[in-house]
C-alpha cells in the first residue's frame, strides 16, 4: 500500500466516468454502476431503519413511555424488519457486492443479461417505494403487522387500512426483482467463467454466491404463492387463512417459512463469502480447507430446506413433527461450524494485518458464533417453547442478523471500497467506528438474553415498571443510540473519503483474486483480455509464481497487472459493451402503476401492463442481434450452453416450486372444503379434449422448431400459428369451462375448493395466455421472414417454456380431474 | 400368512435368476468382470435378499407400514445403484446398444427425463387414491418391487452409467440432480408424515407390529422416506462433491512459495 499521491491515469476511463450525465445513469446497464445505484438506495434504507430502530428503543427506554404509542411502534417494528431484510441487507449483498463482485471475480465483462439486471433494479426500486406508500396517506398507514405478517391477522377484517395492501403488493414486486437478479448470477457464475476458472478455482465468495442464488430461485416461489393468498383474501375475498371457511391461518406459516428460513441463509451466505474473501489477504494465507468450505456451502443449502418449522414449535405441529425439525436444525450446525473452524484456522499462524475490514471480519466470526448458539439453543421444543416470542429471540437473531451479515457487510466495505471507487477509506475512522460498533452492538442486544430470560415479551409498545426489566431496557436504549452514533461515523467516512480519501493503487490489500488485477475503478469493460486461470487464488500465483506439479504458473493474460513489464500494453481486442437502455426503468415504472392501480384506481392496472409490455417488446427488438446465435459468446461460455437457455432453464425450475406450492395447497384444502362445490363439478371429458388439443400443440412446437432451424420460414411461421391457434382454443375451453362455473354459482369466494381451484388452474392458464402471446409474437416475426436458422434459439427458447407450461397441465390434469376425490371436513 | 422364517420361493428364484444370468452372460461374452464389480452384484443380492424375503417381507405383510417404506427406499436407492455398479461395459453393451433398445434408453435415461419418470411413478404409487382402488385388498407387492426396482434403475443411470457410450452427468450436474431429487421426495413424504389420518384404506385395519397403531406406523414410515431417505443422499452427494473437489485439486499447484515480486500497474505511456 505505498503512498499515491495523485490520482493514477490509466488508458482507459473508469466506468464512473464515461459516460456522465443523469441520463447516462437512468439508462445505464453496467453491473458496476447498477451495482452503486443498489449500493446507495440502501445505505439510505439503512439510514432509515436505523432510525426506526432508534425510535423503537427511545420507546422502549423507560417503562410506561408514551413517547410513539402502540400503534406507531407496530409500524416501526414492521418497518424495520421488513426494511433491514429486504432494503438493506439483501440489496448490499446481491446488488451491491454480488453484483459488483461477481464479474470481476470470475473474469468476466458483465453479467449474464446486463438489462436484467438493471430491471431488477428498478423493480426494486418500485418495491421499495411501494412499501413506503402509506406515508402518504399519513403516518399511521405504514405495514403494522410484522415482517412475517402472519395470518389472519393480515386479513381485511383485522387489517382493515392500506397498511397490509402497500405490505402485499411492496413484497411481491421485490421478490421479482430478487428472483431475477438470483436468476441472472446464476447463470453469470455457471456460465461466464474465464477459461481455467473451474468450479473449485472459483473465489470462496462465488460459491456462496452460486448457493444463495439456487436458494433464491427455489425459495422465493413460496414466499410469491403465499402472498397471491393473501392479496386473494384481502383484494378478492377468498379465505385462504380464515378458518371460518375451513382454511387455516398456519397455511401462511409454512409458506412463509419454508421461503423464510432459506431466505436467512440468502442473507447469511454472501456474509460468509465476503469473509471468506476479506480473511485471507490480511492473513497473508489462502483459505482454510477450501473444498470444505464449499461444501459446507452446499451442505447448508440441502439442509435449508427441512428446518423450516423449527419457526412453528409453538403452533402445536405434533410431537413427531416437532422433533423431526429439532434434529434438522441442529445438523445444520455442523457445516456451520465447518466453517467457523476454517476461518479460525485460515487466521491461525498467518501474518495478521488489523485494518478495519479485518476487524470487521473477526467481529464477525465471535458475535456470529454467539447468535450460532443460541440458535441451537432455540432448535429444542420444550426450550423453544419458553423463549419463543421472548426477547431471547430477538437477541439470537439480532446476533446473527447484525453480528453476523451486517458486520460481513463491513468488512466487505472497507475491503472494497478501494476498488470500487478508487479511494480508501479511513482507516483511523473505522479503527473508532469497530470498536464503537463492537461495544455498542453487544451492549444493545446482549443484555436481551437477560430481558428474554426474565419474561419480557417482544413486539409491546411498553412495559410496567418494576418487573427487573428497567435498568435493562435504559441501558439498551443508551447502546442503541451510541451504535447509531458508530453507523454516522460509518456514513461520514464514506462521503468524506469518496471525497478526499487517498487514493488506492489497484492492489491496495495485496490481494488473492481477479479483481486486484485491473486498475480501481475498473474501466467499463473490467477486463482488456479476458483472464486465464491457472490455479485458486488467481492473481496470488500470477503475482508470486508458484511451483507445483507444473512448473512455474503461466502469466494470466488479463488486466493490467498481467502485462508482462515493459510489454506493450496496446494488443487488446476489440471490446464492445452493450448499448444502455431505458426500458428497464419503464418496466420498472409499469409495475409500480399496476401495483397501485389494484389499490386505487383500477384502469391504472391496464395504464401499468401497457407499459410493461412495451418494455418487455422494446427490450426484445431493441437489439438486432435478439434470438441470433452468437458464436463467439457460445465458443466463451463456460458450458457450451447459451446463455438465454440456461436462463429459461433456471427460470422453470423456478417456476416447478411455484406451481408445487400452488398444487400442494389445493391438496391440502380440499379436504378441509366445508361442503358446497366441489371436484364433482369438473368437466371431464371437455377437459379431456383440451388437454389432448395443448398436447398437439407442444407436437406443433416441436415441429415448428425443427423447420425454423432447416431454414424454412414459411412452414415454420405455419406451425408457429398453429401452436398458438391450439394454445386459443385450450384457453377457450378453459374460459367456458370458468364461465359454466361460476354460471352455477361456483365463484372464486364460494369455498376452498373454488379458490385453490380458480388460483391454481387460473395461474396456469395466465402462464398459457403469456405463451400464446410469445408464440404470436414470434409467428409474426417469423412470417415477416425475420426468423430463420441464425435466430432459431428465439423459437428453442419459447418451445421450452410452452412445453413446459404444457407438462404442468398434465400434472394438473392428472391430479386435480382424473383422480378427484371428494371429502368433506 | 407364513412364519418368519420363510424365505418366499419367487424372490429367491428372482435372484439367484439374476446371479445366474450374470455369469451366463460373463460367460458367453467370454470376459470377466473386475472383483469390485462381482463384490457390487454381491452385496445387491444379499440386500435384495435381506428386502423382500425373511422377517422384513413377513413384518410387511403384516401390515408394517415403516418397514414397507424402508423396503421401497432399499429398492430405490440402495439395490440400483449396487446393480449398475456391478454391471461392466461389455456387458451392459451386449443390452444397451442393441438396436431396438438403445434409442428409447437413450432417451428414457436423458436426466430430465429419468428424473420425471422416476418422480411421477414414485409420486403415483403413493397417491392414496390409487393405493386404495388397486390394492385395497393387499398391495400389489411383486409388480410394485419390480416397478420401484425398474424407474430406480433409470434415475440412478444418469449418475453411474456403466457406458461410456451413455456418459454420466458431470459432478456439478450430478449434485444438483439429487438436491432437485428432495423436492418430489419432500412432496410425497411430507403430507404422509403430517398426515392426521391414516391415509391407505390397506394400512387402517388395526393393530400393527411392533406395538404401534396405524397412525404412528404412518408417521414412522414418513419419516423413513422423509429424513432416513434424505441423509442417505446426503452421503451419496458427500461422496461426489469430494470425488470432484479431489480431481479438481490436483490441477492446482502449490501457491504461496515465493515472495512478492513488484506489482505494475498499466499507466498511461503518452504522459
Amino acid at each position: 500500500m505505498a503512498a499515491q499521491p495523485k490520482t493514477l491515469e490509466y488508458e482507459y476511463p473508469n466506468y464512473l466516468q464515461d459516460p456522465r450525465g443523469i441520463w447516462s445513469w437512468l439508462t445505464t446497464i453496467d453491473h458496476k454502476r447498477i451495482a452503486i445505484l443498489y449500493g446507495v438506495s440502501a445505505l439510505f434504507f439503512m439510514m432509515v431503519g436505523g432510525l426506526e430502530a432508534m425510535l423503537i428503543r427511545a420507546q422502549l427506554m423507560v417503562p410506561n413511555n408514551h413517547l410513539i404509542g402502540a400503534a406507531i411502534y407496530n409500524e416501526l417494528f414492521t418497518m424495520h424488519g421488513t426494511t433491514m431484510i429486504f432494503l438493506v441487507v439483501m440489496p448490499l449483498e446481491l446488488g451491491f457486492f454480488a453484483n459488483f463482485m461477481i464479474p470481476l471475480h470470475i473474469g468476466a465483462r458483465d453479467v449474464a443479461f446486463p438489462r436484467l439486471n438493471a430491471l431488477s433494479y428498478w423493480v426494486f426500486i418500485a418495491g421499495a417505494i411501494f412499501l413506503h406508500l402509506g406515508l402518504v396517506r399519513s403516518l399511521a398507514g405504514m405495514p403494522d403487522a410484522g415482517w412475517f405478517g402472519y395470518a389472519n391477522l393480515t386479513e381485511r377484517m383485522y387489517s382493515p387500512g392500506i397498511n397490509i395492501d402497500t405490505w402485499v403488493l411492496g413484497l411481491l414486486i421485490l421478490g421479482v426483482s430478487t428472483l431475477l437478479s438470483g436468476l441472472n448470477f446464476f447463470v453469470t457464475i455457471v456460465n461466464m467463467r474465464a477459461p481455467g476458472m473451474t468450479f473449485m478455482r472459483m473465489p470462496m465468495f462465488m460459491w456462496a454466491m452460486l448457493v444463495t442464488t439456487i436458494l433464491i430461485l427455489l425459495a422465493f416461489p413460496a414466499l410469491t404463492v403465499g402472498l397471491v393468498f393473501l392479496f386473494a383474501d384481502r383484494f378478492l375475498d377468498t379465505h385462504f387463512y380464515r378458518v371460518s371457511a375451513g382454511a387455516t391461518p398456519i397455511l401462511w406459516q409454512h409458506l412463509f417459512w419454508i421461503f423464510g428460513h432459506p431466505e436467512v441463509y440468502i442473507m447469511a451466505l454472501p456474509a460468509f463469502g465476503i469473509i471468506s474473501e476479506v480473511i485471507t489477504p490480511f492473513s497473508r494465507k489462502p483459505l482454510f480447507g477450501y473444498p470444505m468450505m464449499a461444501y459446507s456451502l452446499v451442505l447448508i443449502a440441502f439442509l435449508s430446506y427441512g428446518v423450516w418449522g423449527h419457526h412453528m414449535f409453538a403452533t402445536g405441529m405434533g410431537p413427531i413433527a416437532d422433533s423431526t425439525f429439532a434434529i434438522t436444525t441442529m445438523l445444520i450446525a455442523i457445516p456451520t461450524g465447518i466453517k467457523i473452524f476454517s476461518w479460525i484456522a485460515t487466521v491461525w499462524g498467518g501474518r495478521l494485518r488489523f485494518t478495519t475490514a479485518m476487524l470487521f471480519t473477526l467481529g464477525f466470526i465471535v458475535e456470529f458464533t454467539a447468535g450460532g448458539l443460541s440458535g441451537v439453543m432455540h432448535a429444542s421444543p420444550p426450550v423453544d417453547l419458553q423463549q419463543t416470542d421472548s426477547y431471547i429471540v430477538v437477541a439470537h437473531f439480532h446476533y446473527v442478523l447484525f453480528g453476523g451479515m451486517m458486520m460481513g457487510i463491513l468488512a466487505g466495505f472497507y475491503y472494497w471500497w478501494p476498488k470500487i471507487t478508487g479511494r480508501m477509506l479511513n482507516e483511523t475512522i473505522g479503527k473508532w467506528q469497530f470498536w464503537i460498533t463492537l461495544w455498542a452492538f453487544n451492549g444493545t442486544f446482549f443484555p436481551m438474553h437477560f430481558l428474554g430470560v426474565l419474561g419480557m415479551p417482544r413486539r409491546i409498545y411498553t412495559y410496567a415498571p418494576n418487573m427487573g426489566w428497567d435498568f435493562w431496557n435504559y441501558f439498551e436504549s443508551i447502546n442503541a443510540f451510541i451504535l447509531g452514533f458508530a453507523f454516522l461515523l460509518f456514513f461520514i467516512n464514506l462521503v468524506w473519503s469518496t471525497l478526499h480519501g487517498e487514493h488506492s493503487s489497484a492492489d491496495p490489500w495485496d490481494g488473492r483474486t481477479l479483481e486486484w488485477s485491473i486498475p480501481s475503478p475498473p474501466p467499463a469493460f473490467n477486463f482488456v483480455t479476458i483472464p486465464m486461470v491457472t490455479a485458486r487464488d488467481a492473481f496470488w500465483v500470477r503475482k508470486y509464481g508458484s511451483v507445483g506439479a507444473h512448473g512455474v504458473a503461466p502469466a494470466i493474460s488479463g488486466g493490467a497487472a498481467a502485462a508482462p513489464v515493459g510489454a506493450p500494453a496496446e494488443v487488446h481486442e476489440h471490446i464492445h459493451m452493450p448499448a444502455p437502455s431505458i426500458y428497464p426503468l419503464i418496466f420498472g415504472l409499469g409495475l409500480f402503476m399496476a401495483a397501485l392501480g389494484c389499490m386505487i384506481w383500477i384502469r391504472l392496472i391496464l395504464i401499468g401492463g401497457a407499459l410493461i409490455l412495451m418494455s418487455i417488446l422494446g427490450m426484445v427488438f431493441e437489439y438486432p442481434t435478439f434470438g441470433q446465435f452468437n458464436p463467439e459468446a457460445l465458443a466463451e461460455s463456460t458450458l457450451g450452453l447459451d446463455n438465454r437457455k440456461l436462463g429459461m432453464w433456471a427460470f422453470l425450475g423456478s417456476e416447478c416450486v411455484f406451481f408445487a406450492s400452488l398444487i400442494s395447497t389445493y391438496m391440502v384444502y380440499k379436504d378441509r372444503n366445508l361442503g358446497g362445490f366441489d371436484a364433482m363439478i369438473l368437466n371431464i371429458p371437455l377437459t379431456s379434449f383440451s388437454t389432448f388439443i395443448l398436447l398437439t400443440s407442444s407436437l406443433l412446437m416441436v415441429l415448428a422448431l425443427a423447420a425454423v432451424q432447416r431454414d424454412d420460414r414459411k412452414w415454420g411461421a405455419i406451425w408457429l400459428f398453429g401452436t398458438a391457434f391450439f394454445g386459443m382454443i385450450f384457453l377457450g375451453g378453459q374460459a367456458y369451462e370458468f364461465t359454466d362455473f361460476v354460471l352455477q354459482g361456483l365463484k372464486i369466494q364460494t369455498n376452498l375448493f373454488g379458490q385453490t381451484f380458480y388460483t391454481l388452474v387460473g395461474f396456469h392458464g395466465i402462464h398459457v395466455l403469456i405463451g400464446v402471446c410469445w408464440l404470436l409474437v414470434l409467428a409474426f416475426t417469423t412470417a415477416a421472414g425475420k426468423i430463420g436458422k441464425d435466430r432459431s434459439l428465439a423459437v428453442e427458447i419459447g418451445g421450452l417454456y410452452w412445453h413446459f407450461v404444457d407438462i404442468v397441465w398434465v400434472v394438473i390434469f392428472t391430479l386435480i380431474y382424473l383422480m378427484r376425490t371428494v371429502k368433506h371436513a | 400368512m407364513g412364519s418368519m422364517g420363510e424365505y418366499s420361493p419367487s424372490v429367491i428364484g428372482a435372484i439367484l435368476a439374476l446371479a445366474g444370468i450374470y455369469a451366463g452372460a460373463s460367460w458367453k461374452l467370454g470376459k470377466r468382470p473386475g472383483s469390485r464389480q462381482i463384490l457390487a452384484l454381491g452385496l445387491a443380492l444379499i440386500i435384495m435378499c435381506f428386502a423382500l424375503t425373511g422377517p422384513i417381507d413377513y413384518y410387511v405383510r403384516e401390515r408394517s407400514f415403516a418397514l414397507y417404506i424402508f423396503q421401497q427406499m432399499l429398492l430405490v436407492f440402495v439395490i440400483p445403484p449396487l446393480i449398475l455398479l456391478s454391471l461392466p461395459d461389455w456387458m451392459a453393451r451386449a443390452v444397451f446398444t442393441r438396436p431396438w433398445i438403445e434409442p428409447a434408453w437413450r432417451i428414457i435415461t436423458r436426466p430430465v427425463v429419468a428424473f420425471l419418470t422416476f418422480s411421477s411413478a414414485f409420486t403415483l404409487i403413493h397417491y392414496p387414491l390409487l393405493c386404495d382402488h388397486i390394492c385395497h385388498v393387499r398391495p400389489p407387492y411383486g409388480d410394485i418391487r419390480d416397478l420401484l426396482l425398474i424407474v430406480g434403475i433409470v434415475l440412478w443411470w444418469p449418475l453411474l452409467s456403466p457406458l461410456p457410450e451413455f456418459p454420466r452427468m458431470s459432478y456439478p450436474t450430478q449434485i444438483m440432480y439429487l438436491f432437485l431429487l428432495m423436492i418430489p421426495m419432500t412432496a410425497v413424504a411430507a403430507p404422509i408424515t403430517m398426515a392426521e389420518t391414516v391415509l391407505y384404506m390397506f394400512y387402517r385395519v388395526e393393530p400393527h407390529p411392533f406395538g404401534l397403531t396405524a397412525h404412528a406406523d404412518q408417521v414412522l414410515g414418513g419419516l423413513i422416506m422423509w429424513v432416513g431417505q434424505g441423509v442417505y443422499l446426503m452421503c451419496i452427494f458427500t461422496a461426489i462433491f469430494f470425488r470432484w473437489s479431489r480431481r479438481d485439486d490436483r490441477e492446482i499447484p502449490a501457491i504461496n512459495l515465493r515472495r512478492a515480486a513488484d506489482l505494475r500497474i498499466v499507466q498511461r505511456r503518452s504522459a
